[in-house]
């Protein structure tokens, strides 16, 4: 199939509407209204519904029952949306139901502004709402990883039963970039006879539900979570190198950052310097064994973190590379999005460091 | 030997954790036969609320959600929109639905969701231990109001039937009590036809049941009676508010 | 010609700024003093006023929306400069019939001037991939507006993986729509890296020099100068 031009925030939508999605509640929120506005023109034609909900806290409500009832299901929003929208998402991690929720993030904190940011990683990585609970979070960074990642955040929602966060940021959700529309990887899922969508005299009466006022009865459910978090964590996780077999400075960066650590390093190429990045996909589980692995390469002598936030990720950075490498951070607060040549200077700055602290680097001695 | 009566079908076997003299066990009776005579037990959703009938999706033999404090309209709007052929009601009280839910409940109306809502008014909140409710009267004690509802500082009750009643999504919208078998029947009534209402499609309907609570107002069941006949009634009327399809008869 | 005002219209992601802006530049090129307004009040992002320092140090004067970025763009009072006779106008509207609603309110005035309302097309965005589809978008727009489109850009793109055939296969695409709408094709833009060999009529073609990058497209070529 040929190649076609698409906006973020459509893609998002119409991959949603290819996975089977069939019911979307949202609010209207800038920069994502194209997610809403796609489906109010599209899910009609599929005998679906779109409806536009008084608030976030209503639409995820809306998400939960319908998820409920068994069918696929999306809610779409960004940062101060998404804040609303954590009382439900913690209430759909308890009653472990498959829900898909978009959060195309913007400057914060508060009303902040329209521009993209990356400040809601904590929010999104360490569940966001009330209780031990996660989301599984895709970090895409190109249109078409947002439909891939999109289309197969269903199936991974509905066979581990989690809410699945596809985490963007405005940026990606605006722009355009040419696809090519691609089905994911079939997999075997489980029957949804937990929903309740009518007993219809065949089976007892279900219910969904996350209060579990018996305190083992509790205890068993954040057990039960935990086993599947470790799950999620043995089978799901996924990141991206690139040029890191003979990198030198190892950028770490995601989504948007991730575009422009990925011009840097061409660049630092250009100039003589071994750069590489390590994309995570996954923020949640986050590739911390396959990073930890990278950075302890032997050429690898110091380690980049950029973000459009003001140290978020660097935390996870940090606890996979445990101190092996020096990890420096680079990052924009506010909705402004970071130049490569910043990047560039990061690094740069990351190699002098560690020439400073007497270990030699004899590619740079090349370079200079 | 002849049946004189037989638990709804509608309802399971759990034993309900309501106090003694606590008008929930009944509301809940009524609204499982309404259930039962429909024969729609398999073909209706339920949601419970926060608040006393917390534990609301145990009692109903129809499948359950358990939802958010407030916030049950919406999760029943999901539903119905997910499967516009099951019958699906929420069960909420007065400070579920009309202080924390208040958005959800009105935009509900307002969109002429297809669903039913039970509103429980015990003027207090039951479950966390007799604060005050939206719908507690001027003068009456709650523990976050010892001496009594001030209306210069909280304003009067909120009389949600009325203002439900306004929006033309809101098909039907009728206050009944418990007190007494004549108005037992009429709330049976009254719960029965919203469902059939919901069933034909016509749109959002509301039950509003006046209740009591002896455990927080410190009466017997029996004066908790007097009080709301003597208290609630005069300022929360018994009534249809909104009966739009009959009135459409009327029209036409 | 060039001294009357042409409004810049299309479905989103047509690229009607990135025309909007070398159109401008063009005229200024050309030694006029172009005067481009940005009325895209739907879209927050990719706006003619990202480019405003560019485009101010080559000659062209910028309108912007009041409130800059922020979340509540309202239109400038200062846009009525372009309605006067004689100026040297570029209008860029904002997407869609959503974006074109704002030229209602000109309307009247603008019926007054001679004016061009051009219509940008790109046969790679999946709602306007056929002439019947580009049709209905055309259309739409010109009731939003309440104003009849003059010309149509052919701008057939995939951004950076745009080729010579996609602009061809526009092209074809375009005469289909001219023809079933008896609007002429007035250009057929397209980046000015793809020019040679692009064998379309002379006076349609305008080759642009891409203004409207990705935040990692455009530092990358300014480092490396």
């Amino acid at each position: 199939m040929a190649k076609e031009l698409w906006k973020g925030n459509e893609a998002v939508a119409e991959a949603a509407i290819r996975a089977g999605c069939r019911f979307f509640f949202g609010y209207p929120i800038t920069p994502q209204n194209e997610i809403p506005e796609y489906f109010s023109r599209h899910l009609p034609e599929h005998g679906g519904c779109f409806l536009q909900a008084e608030s976030e806290i209503a639409a995820i409500n809306m998400t939960y029952g319908a998820a409920g009832s068994g069918v696929r299901v999306m809610t779409s929003s960004s940062s101060p949306g998404i804040s609303l929208k954590q009382e439900g998402i913690t209430y759909i991690a308890g009653a472990e139901l498959p829900v898909v929720i978009v959060n195309m993030m913007r400057g914060g904190p508060g009303l902040g502004n329209i521009a993209p940011s990356q400040s809601d990683y904590f929010q999104a990585t360490r569940g966001g709402g009330n209780g031990d609970y996660r989301t599984v979070v895709l970090a895409p960074s190109t249109i078409q990883e947002a439909a891939d990642l999109t289309q197969e955040a269903f199936d991974i929602a509905d066979v581990y039963r989690i809410p699945v966060l596809v985490l963007a940021d405005g940026l990606i959700g605006q722009m355009m970039e040419a696809i090519e529309w691609r089905s994911p990887k079939p997999r075997s899922l489980p029957p949804k006879d937990w929903a309740t969508d009518g007993s219809r005299g065949k089976r007892g009466h279900n219910v969904v539900n996350s209060l579990y006022i018996e305190t083992e009865d509790c205890t068993a459910l954040n057990r039960k979570l935990q086993q599947k978090h470790e799950l999620i964590t043995k089978n799901e996780i996924r990141y991206e190198e690139f040029m890191t077999r003979d990198a030198e400075v190892l950028f770490v960066s995601y989504g948007t950052t991730a575009r422009v650590a990925h011009a840097a390093v061409l660049k630092l190429r250009k100039d003589g310097v071994k750069a590489g990045l390590f994309r995570p996909i996954t923020l949640w589980p986050f590739p911390e064994a396959a990073l930890r692995a990278c950075a302890q390469q032997t050429n690898v002598k110091a380690v980049v973190t950029a973000e459009m936030s003001m140290g978020q990720m660097l935390d996870d950075v940090k606890i996979a590379v445990n101190g092996a490498k020096p990890v420096r951070f680079v990052g924009t607060g506010g909705g402004t999005i970071p130049t490569p040549a910043e990047l560039m200077d990061e690094a740069q700055k990351a190699i002098e460091e560690v020439w400073n602290h007497g270990r030699r680097i004899p590619a740079l001695q090349r370079a200079n | 030997m002849a049946v004189v009566y037989r638990r709804s079908k509608g309802l399971t076997d759990a034993q309900t954790h309501y106090c003694p003299g606590c008008t929930h066990g009944v509301a809940h009776k009524l609204v499982a036969e309404a259930m039962e005579e429909l024969d729609i037990i398999g073909t209706t959703v339920g949601i419970a609320p926060v608040g006393c009938s917390v534990f609301a999706y145990d009692y109903f033999a129809c499948d359950m959600q358990e939802a958010a404090h407030g916030r049950a309209p919406a999760v029943a709007t999901g539903i119905k929109r997910a499967h516009p052929d099951l019958a699906v009601f929420t069960y909420q009280g007065d400070g579920d639905l009309a202080a924390i839910g208040t958005a959800e409940i009105v935009h509900a109306a307002m969109r002429g969701e297809k669903i039913t809502t039970i509103f429980i008014n015990n003027a207090i909140y039951g479950m966390t231990g007799g604060q005050m409710a939206p719908t507690t009267l001027v003068g009456q004690t709650a523990t976050t109001a010892p001496l009594g509802r001030q209306q210069e500082h909280y304003g009067s009750p909120i009389r949600m039937a009325e203002l439900l009643s306004t929006l033309d999504g809101c098909v039907y919208a009728e206050r009944v009590t418990l007190t007494d078998v004549p108005n037992i029947l009429k709330a049976k009534k009254a719960i029965k036809k919203a469902f059939e209402l919901q069933l034909s499609g016509a749109g959002f309907t509301f039950v509003e049941i006046l209740s009591t609570c002896p455990t927080n107002w410190g009466l017997t069941p029996l004066d908790a009676i007097g009080w709301l006949k003597e208290h609630m009634i005069p300022y929360f009327p018994l009534g249809v508010y909104a009966d739009r399809m009959e009135e459409r008869r009327h029209d036409a | 010609m060039e001294d009357h005002l042409h409004i810049i219209t299309g479905h989103y992601g047509s690229g009607k700024t990135e025309f909007a802006v070398n159109l401008a530049l063009s005229f200024a090129d050309a030694g006029l003093t172009p005067l481009l307004a940005d009325l895209d009040i739907v879209n927050p992002y990719f706006c003619s006023r990202e480019q405003k320092g560019r485009l101010t140090a080559r000659g062209v004067r910028v309108v912007l929306p009041c409130g800059g970025g922020a979340d509540v763009p309202a239109v400038n009072p200062e846009v009525s400069a372009l309605l006067e006779r004689g100026v040297c106008g570029v209008m860029d509207v904002g997407g869609d019939p959503a974006g074109a609603r704002v030229l209602g309110r000109f309307a009247q005035r603008i019926y007054g001037i001679e004016h061009e309302l051009l219509c940008v097309v790109n046969f790679s965005r999946p709602e306007t991939n056929t002439p019947e589809k580009a049709e209905d978008y055309l259309r739409q727009i010109e009731r939003s507006a309440r104003l009849s489109v003059t010309g149509l850009v052919n701008n057939t793109h995939l951004c950076g993986d745009t080729t010579r055939e996609d602009v061809r296969r526009g092209a074809r695409l375009a005469k289909a729509l001219s023809s079933a709408t008896g609007i002429p094709i007035q250009y057929h833009a397209f980046d000015a890296r793809l020019s040679s060999g692009m064998r379309l009529p002379q006076k349609t073609l305008f080759p642009m020099d891409i203004v409207m990058k990705k935040p990692w497209e455009t530092d990358i070529e300014q480092t490396g100068k």
